[in-house]
C-alpha cells in the first residue's frame, strides 16, 4: 500500500515539474502544431488520474513506458541497472558488516579499555565523513598517489570476478567506511548489555572460555537491533549509492536516477523512484523475517497474536 | 579533563569560530569571493601576491600585498574567502532545517505517544510514508519544481527530517506519560493540552535538541550531497560541496582546492557529531 | 533436620573443599569494596553446607569466588587459600580452571529466567555440557539429556527438551538450570538461593531431590539461603555470614538450639511464629547492614547489637572455636550455651 501512495505522489508531483514532456522528447526547435500531436499521440493531454491510471496498469505489466530521451524502454533500462546497484550496495555492507562486527566483539570485551577508546573515536572520525568526500579520498589515495586501482571503468560479473570485485572495491569502501559505524555502534552496545547478563556468566560456570561464550552465547541475542538497524540502512544507502555511482561512473540505478531528473525524462524517473521504492519495501519486509528467526520469543508471540 | 576538552570545548569552539565567520564574513579583511585573479589559478594556500597598483583617484596609493591564505581555486577564487561564505549556506541549512523537524516532528511525536490509539496509528503511518520515500528523489523534484534557492532546501531538509524527530518524541512521551507526576496532573483534573505543554514538554525539549545536533550534522552532509550534485544553491553563490565537486577536476594537480573545503565539511560534521553525542550523555539522567 | 541428624562433623578422610582466608577485593568507582573478608571452613563429600544471610553480606560473591568467576575489578586475596580436591585453586592456570567448573564444581543460580538462554533451546544448553566435559557422542547427547532432564524430576522431558527458556513455567526452569548443573556429575554443587523464586511445593521438592541425589553419589552441596527453615531442614552444617565474614559456623542441629552469636539469635528472632500473640510487632534487627567500602574497625555487627560492648567497636572479634572444635564464632561475648 505504501508503495500505491508513493508512486502516486512521485507521479503527482513530476507532473508538477516544468517543462513540457513533449518538448523535451521532440526538442525545442519543433512547431506549436507538431507539439500538439505529439502530445496527444502520447497522451499527454489527458487529465492526470486517467494517465496514472493508465500508467499503474502497463506499470504492472511491466511496460513503464520509453524513456523520453534515450527512446529505450525503461524497463530494459532498469533491469540493466538494478543488479549493478545491488551489488555496489551488497559489497558495501558486506564490507561495513566485516569491519564493524570484529569492532564491535573487540570492543566489548573490554568496554571503556583502550582499545575500546581508539575505536570509539576513530569511528567518529569515519562517520562525520560524508560518502562523497570519503569517495574523493579514496581516489585521491588509491588512483592518484598510490595508483594501485582504476578510479572508474565498471567491470560487470560476467566479465570476470577478480575485475568485478575490483572495479566495485572503491566505491564500496566509500559506502562501508561511513556505515560500519552506524553497524559497529549498535552490536557494541548490544553486546555489552548481554555480556552483563545472568546466563553469561552461567555459561561461563559451565567452563566454557570467554571466546566460546561469545560467539555461542552472546552474538545471537545481539543481533536483533543490528538486523533491524541493517534493514533501515539498505534505504539510506540507496541514496549514498547515487552519490557515488556518479562519481565513479557506475551503471547503477542511482545515477539513471540523477541522469533522468536532470533531463527531466518523466518515465524514467517514475520507474526508477517505484523501483527504488519497491526495494526499500521488501527489504524492510525480509527484516521482520529475519527478527523472528534470529528471536524465538518473537516467533511465539507472532503465533499468539 | 583532556577528555572533557576534546569533546566538548574543542568542538564548540570550532562551531562557534566558524559561525562567528560565517556571520561577520562582510567585514573580514577579504577579497570578495566572485574576483576571479586568472594570474594565480590554482594557488596554494599561503601565496602572496602583490597587488598591482590601482590607477582611480580613490584608489589607495602604493601596492598592497595580498595573501591567499587558503590559496585559489581554478578560477582565481579566494578559497577562505569561498568557504567562509559557503558555511553560510551549510550553516543556514543544516541550523534551519532541523528546526522544522524538530518543531513539527515533536510535536506530532508527543501527541501520539500522548493520545495513543488511533491518532497514533495514523500519524505513524504518515511518518512511514515519508519514510519510504526516496528521500532524494522529493529533493531533487522540489529543488525542480520551486527552483533551487535555500527555501526549498531547508523546507524540504525539514520536511524530511520530521520522522525521526517524531520517533525521538514520541519514544520520550510514552516513558513519561505513565509516570507519576503525569497521573497526578491528571488527578488534578488539567486538561490534557495543559499536561502535554507543562508535564511533558520541557522533559522531551532535551533529548530533542540534543538529538537535533545530530540531524543538524546530517543536514550539512546532505546539503554538501546536494551541491556536490549542483542542486543546491545555484552558482555564483559557493557552498562547500560544490567547491568539492569544482575541485574534483584538478584533484590531481591543486589537491587543495577539493581537500580544504573536504576538510572544513568533515570538521564541521565532526564537531557536531562529537558535541551532539557528549550532550547525549550529560542528559542521560532524564 | 535432615534425615540423618547428624550433630557432629562426620570425620571424613581430607575435605573434598578447604577453603582459609578468603577475601575479596573489587574496584568500584566508589572505592574499594571487601564483598568477602577472611572466611575459612571445610566441607567434606556427601555433606551439604548452607550459608545463611542477610541480602548483601557477601554469600553470592563468595559462590562466584569459588568458581573463580569475579566481576570486573575483582580479585581474590593473594594469601587465600582454596584447596579443591587436594588443589590449591590459585594455582592453576585458566584452562584447567574450565575443566573444573561445571564437570567437578557445578553452579545453580538464583532466578532461572535469566540464568538460561533466552534464545537457545534449554535441550540444547544442557547438551552443551555434556559435550564440553564428558565423551558423550553426538548421537546420545539428547537421550542423555532426556535422561537428566528426567533424574531431576521434569515429567515429559522429551516434550520439553526441544523448548526455549520463555516456553517453559519457573519450576521447570529452574529444573533445567538444576539438569545443566548436575548432567555430569560434580563433586561441588554450589546452589545459589536455587528455590526462592519458586512457590512451597516446588521449592520442598526440589530440595528433597538434592538431598536424594547426594546420597547417590557422595556430592557435596553448598546452599544458600536466607531462607532459615530451609537452612534447617536441608542441611548438615550451617554457615552464618554477616558483613562478608562467617559470624557462626556450626552443625545445623547445634546452631539452631545452642547459637551463641547475638546476629543469629536476632535471625531466628526475626522470623515470624505462628504461636505468637497476636498483635504483638515483629522483632526487625534494627538498623542497616554495613557498608562493605568502608567496614568498621570492629565487630561489623556492633552497631544493631544489643549486647555490644565497647570492646566490640575497637577490635574485630575473631572466629574461635567452642570446645568440641566443631561450633566457631565470632564474637567477645557470645549468649550462653543454652540460651537458644
Amino acid at each position: 500500500m505504501t508503495v500505491l501512495i508513493v508512486s502516486a505522489i512521485t507521479f503527482a508531483m513530476i507532473d508538477l515539474l516544468p517543462g513540457d514532456a513533449a518538448i523535451v522528447f521532440t526538442g525545442p526547435e519543433t512547431s506549436v502544431e507538431t507539439i500538439a500531436a505529439i502530445r496527444h499521440e502520447m497522451g499527454l493531454d489527458a487529465p492526470a488520474i486517467v494517465r496514472y491510471f493508465r500508467w499503474t496498469l502497463r506499470a504492472v505489466s511491466g511496460d513503464l513506458g520509453l524513456s523520453l530521451v534515450t527512446g529505450e524502454p525503461v524497463w530494459d533500462a532498469l533491469m540493466m541497472r538494478l543488479p549493478v546497484t545491488l551489488e555496489l550496495l551488497l559489497f558495501a555492507q558486506l564490507m561495513a558488516l566485516s569491519l564493524a562486527i570484529p569492532a564491535a566483539i573487540l570492543c566489548a570485551r573490554n568496554p571503556d579499555g583502550t582499545i575500546d577508546r581508539i575505536v570509539t573515536t576513530v569511528s567518529f572520525a569515519s562517520l562525520s565523513i560524508p560518502n562523497f568526500v570519503m569517495a574523493i579520498l579514496l581516489v585521491f589515495f588509491f588512483v592518484l598517489r598510490l595508483r594501485w586501482l582504476p578510479a572508474t571503468s565498471f567491470v560487470p560479473l560476467a566479465d570476470g570476478l577478480t575485475a568485478n570485485v575490483r572495479s566495485l572495491l572503491l566505491p564500496g569502501l566509500s559506502i562501508a567506511l561511513v556505515e560500519w559505524v552506524i553497524l559497529f555502534r549498535v552490536l557494541r552496545s548490544d553486546l555489552i548489555t548481554t555480556l552483563g547478563e545472568d546466563f553469561i556468566l552461567m555459561a561461563r560456570a559451565k567452563g566454557l572460555s570467554s571466546t566460546q561464550v561469545l560467539f555461542r552465547h552472546a552474538l545471537r541475542p545481539s543481533s536483533l537491533n543490528l538486523v533491524t538497524v541493517i534493514g533501515l540502512q539498505m534505504g539510506y544507502l540507496i541514496g549514498g549509492a547515487l552519490v557515488v555511482e556518479t562519481i565513479f561512473a557506475l551503471p547503477g540505478i542511482g545515477r539513471l536516477l540523477v541522469t533522468a531528473i536532470y533531463s527531466r525524462d518523466i518515465f524514467m524517473i517514475q520507474g526508477c523512484a517505484l523501483w527504488i521504492t519497491l526495494g526499500y519495501v521488501t527489504i524492510n519486509l525480509m527484516v521482520d523475517v529475519l527478527y523472528a528467526v534470529l528471536d524465538p520469543r518473537i516467533r511465539r508471540e507472532r503465533t499468539n497474536v | 579533563m583532556i577528555s572533557r576538552l576534546l569533546t566538548f570545548w574543542m568542538p564548540l569552539t570550532w562551531l562557534l569560530f566558524v559561525t562567528i565567520c560565517a556571520i561577520t564574513a562582510g567585514w573580514l579583511p577579504l577579497p570578495a569571493p566572485d574576483i576571479m585573479d586568472y594570474d594565480h589559478q590554482n594557488a596554494s594556500p599561503g601565496t602572496m601576491v602583490i597587488m598591482p597598483k590601482e590607477t582611480t583617484a580613490e584608489a589607495v596609493p602604493g601596492a598592497r600585498n595580498q595573501v591567499y591564505w587558503l590559496g585559489t581555486d581554478s578560477m582565481g577564487r579566494d578559497m577562505l574567502s569561498r568557504i567562509i561564505i559557503g558555511a553560510r549556506v551549510s550553516l543556514t541549512v543544516g541550523g534551519t532545517a532541523p528546526l522544522i523537524g524538530l518543531v513539527i516532528g515533536g510535536l506530532l511525536g508527543l501527541v501520539a505517544g500522548y493520545f495513543r490509539g488511533f491518532t497514533e496509528s495514523i500519524i505513524i503511518g504518515c511518518m512511514d510514508v515519508i519514510l519510504a520515500f526516496p528521500g532524494l528523489v522529493l529533493l531533487l523534484a522540489m529543488g525542480f519544481y520551486f527552483g533551487t534557492n535555500l527555501w526549498t532546501l531547508i523546507l524540504s531538509l525539514g520536511f524530511l527530517s520530521i520522522p525521526a524527530f517524531c520517533r525521538v518524541s514520541r519514544a520520550v512521551t510514552l516513558q513519561l506519560a505513565n509516570r507519576e507526576f503525569v497521573l497526578a496532573a491528571k488527578m488534578i483534573g488539567c486538561t490534557n493540552c495543559s499536561i502535554m505543554v507543562r508535564e511533558i514538554l520541557p522533559n522531551i525539549a532535551i533529548p530533542l535538541c540534543v538529538y537535533g545536533l545530530i540531524i543538524m550534522a546530517l543536514m550539512i552532509v546532505v546539503e554538501g550531497v546536494l551541491s556536490f550534485l549542483g542542486l543546491s544553491v545555484p552558482p555564483p553563490t559557493p557552498s562547500w560541496g560544490g567547491m568539492i565537486a569544482a575541485g574534483r577536476e584538478v584533484l590531481g594537480e591543486a589537491p587543495h582546492v577539493c581537500l580544504i573545503p573536504a576538510a572544513v565539511l568533515f570538521l564541521t560534521v565532526l564537531s557536531l557529531n562529537i558535541l551532539g553525542d557528549t550532550l547525549r550523555g550529560w542528559a542521560r539522567p532524564l | 533436620m535432615k534425615d540423618t541428624m547428624s550433630t557432629s562433623i562426620t570425620a571424613a578422610a581430607a575435605p573434598l573443599l578447604q577453603v582459609a582466608d578468603l577475601s575479596i577485593r573489587i574496584n568500584t568507582p566508589k572505592g574499594l569494596v571487601r564483598p568477602v573478608d577472611s572466611v575459612s571452613f571445610s566441607l567434606a563429600s556427601g555433606r551439604t553446607l548452607g550459608i545463611v544471610g542477610e541480602s548483601g553480606c557477601g554469600k553470592s560473591m563468595l559462590c562466584r569466588a569459588l568458581i573463580r568467576l569475579l566481576p570486573a575489578g575483582g580479585h581474590i586475596t593473594r594469601n587465600a587459600k582454596v584447596h579443591f580436591n587436594g588443589v590449591d585453586m590459585g594455582a592453576l592456570s585458566e584452562k584447567s580452571l574450565r575443566l573444573i567448573r561445571g564437570r567437578d564444581m557445578a553452579m545453580v543460580f538464583q532466578n532461572p529466567m535469566t540464568a538460561l538462554n533466552p534464545v537457545m533451546r534449554v535441550g540444547k544448553q544442557i547438551g552443551e555440557n555434556l559435550r564440553l566435559h564428558t565423551a558423550t557422542a553426538r548421537k546420545a547427547v539428547r537421550d542423555a539429556t532426556v535422561n537428566c532432564l528426567h533424574q531431576v524430576g521434569m515429567v515429559h522431558p522429551d516434550r520439553y527438551v526441544d523448548c526455549y527458556p520463555h516456553q517453559l513455567s519457573g519450576g521447570m526452569r529452574q529444573r533445567v538450570a538444576i539438569a545443566m548443573a548436575l548432567c555430569c556429575r560434580p563433586q561441588l554443587l554450589i546452589a545459589d538461593e536455587p528455590t526462592t523464586a519458586l512457590d512451597v511445593t516446588v521449592q520442598a521438592e526440589i530440595l528433597r531431590r538434592f538431598n536424594r541425589l547426594q546420597g547417590e553419589s557422595g556430592m557435596a552441596i553448598i546452599l544458600i539461603t536466607h531462607n532459615l527453615a530451609i537452612a534447617a531442614n536441608h542441611t548438615d552444617e550451617v554457615a552464618v555470614m554477616y558483613g562478608g565474614k562467617i559470624v557462626e559456623h556450626a552443625p545445623t542441629g547445634v546452631l539452631f538450639s545452642r547459637m551463641r552469636h547475638p546476629y543469629t539469635r536476632s535471625l531466628m528472632d526475626a522470623v515470624p511464629r505462628l504461636d505468637a500473640v497476636a498483635g504483638e510487632p515483629f522483632l526487625t534487627i534494627e538498623g542497616q547492614p554495613p557498608d562493605l567500602s568502608n567496614p568498621p574497625a570492629g565487630c561489623c555487627f556492633a552497631d544493631r547489637c544489643r549486647y555490644a560492648r565497647p570492646l566490640c567497636r575497637r577490635a574485630a572479634p575473631p572466629l574461635t572455636c567452642s570446645n568440641n572444635d566443631y561450633h566457631r564464632f565470632a564474637c567477645f561475648f557470645p549468649l550462653e550455651e543454652g540460651e537458644g
